[in-house]
């Protein structure tokens, strides 16, 4: 009832405010083609159908599987990190310039003499060699050596010689 | 056939047996006035006729989070006038030279239309609509052709009450004079 007299009240401001307004036919000029509002509902609902169905699919991919791919990503991508930090075999050594010369140094010479003199061979040069011979002031004739480092004793020596089973004529010599 | 509630519309729907048959009956029910909601603001029957389909298509999609806030028809207009204004927005932005402006072309659509059967007062009429900016034009339309109350259209739109009226109080205005000065 209110609203048929607003509906009323409305028609009759407006015919005051816009008479010519108010004098136009009222009805729809526009027509949609025939048939159309008989169609259109089917045509919708093809519509929606896939759309229903790419929405099951991807709900039931990301919805299902999403939060573990997450979780499982986690916990990949943390064990790859711990693995490149800590365990990396591939990991180049970081020596500095001075550290790496002499271990290739040390490594070379060990390698070269291992593989082309026996260790007797290398114990009867050090301990012939007499001081005028000696070119090398690296080379120490025994007791210069043993001077120069009082920390070791010839008993030191000797049983050095004796882990490395040193033959016992070449220690005695 | 008696038009079904939307309360029962959305029982249907809500229950994955049935929900097919509930869309359909709310696109049965609803499929006129958003068509010709839309086909007073974009003029052209193609242009409507994809738009309708867009408009149902996003119900569709939208239908389950819809938490009954609003009665389902402010809401499904909602739709279909931000369908309308995002459409006209597109269609300003394809022709971004002044002199090929939207409501020149939507004249030319109104003016070649073979679906327009009014007469030539009705057709000065829609001339003097197209000459009203797309917000208000939408207003004036849903007030005097859809005849929703001041209520509805501010759900619909997102305006007050107050703002709405001095809306469709100018367009009226604006249209008069056209009327009287063409």
């Amino acid at each position: 009832m209110n609203n048929e007299k607003n509906i009323l009240n409305e028609d009759e401001e407006l015919k005051k405010m816009a008479p010519v307004l108010s004098g136009v036919n009222k009805e729809n000029p526009f027509t949609a083609p025939e048939d159309y509002f008989e169609a259109l509902p089917q045509i919708i609902m093809r519509k929606c159908q896939p759309n229903l169905q790419a929405k099951k699919w991807t709900r039931g991919i990301f919805t299902v599987y999403k939060p573990v791919m997450v979780v499982a990503t986690v916990i990949v991508a943390f064990a790859i990190a711990i693995f490149l930090l800590f365990v990396n075999p591939w990991r180049p050594v970081q020596k500095n310039e001075a550290e790496y010369t002499t271990f290739v140094q040390d490594e070379g010479m060990i390698n070269d003499l291992s593989d082309d003199i026996d260790e007797s061979t290398i114990i009867e040069a050090v301990l012939s060699e007499s001081p005028e011979n000696s070119t090398d002031s690296a080379v120490l004739e025994k007791d210069d050596f043993l001077m120069e480092n009082p920390d070791y004793t010839k008993d030191d020596l000797i049983n050095y010689l004796l882990d490395a089973d040193t033959d016992m004529d070449i220690i005695t010599q | 056939m008696a038009e079904s509630s939307d309360e029962y519309i959305l029982s249907l729907i809500r229950d994955k047996n049935s929900q097919n048959y509930g869309f359909s009956l709310l696109v049965q029910k609803y499929q006129e006035k958003i068509y010709w909601l839309i086909r007073h603001m974009l003029i052209d029957h193609d242009d409507t006729n994809d738009t309708v389909q867009d408009v149902f298509i996003k119900v569709w999609n939208n239908i389950q989070n819809f938490r009954e806030d609003s009665q389902l028809y402010t809401w499904i207009y909602r739709i279909a006038t931000n369908e309308a204004l995002s459409v006209l927005r597109k269609k300003k932005n394809l022709f971004f030279l002044p002199i090929i402006n939207v409501e020149k072309k939507l004249l030319e659509s109104l003016t070649d239309d073979n679906y327009f059967t009014g007469d030539q007062i009705q057709m000065k009429l829609q001339q003097a609509i197209l000459e009203l900016p797309a917000k208000q034009r939408l207003v004036f339309n849903i007030k005097y052709f859809g005849a929703l109350k001041y209520e509805d259209i501010a759900e619909i739109t997102g305006t007050s009450i107050g703002a709405l009226k001095a809306s469709f109080h100018l367009a009226v205005k604006r249209i008069e004079k056209y009327l009287t000065s063409h």
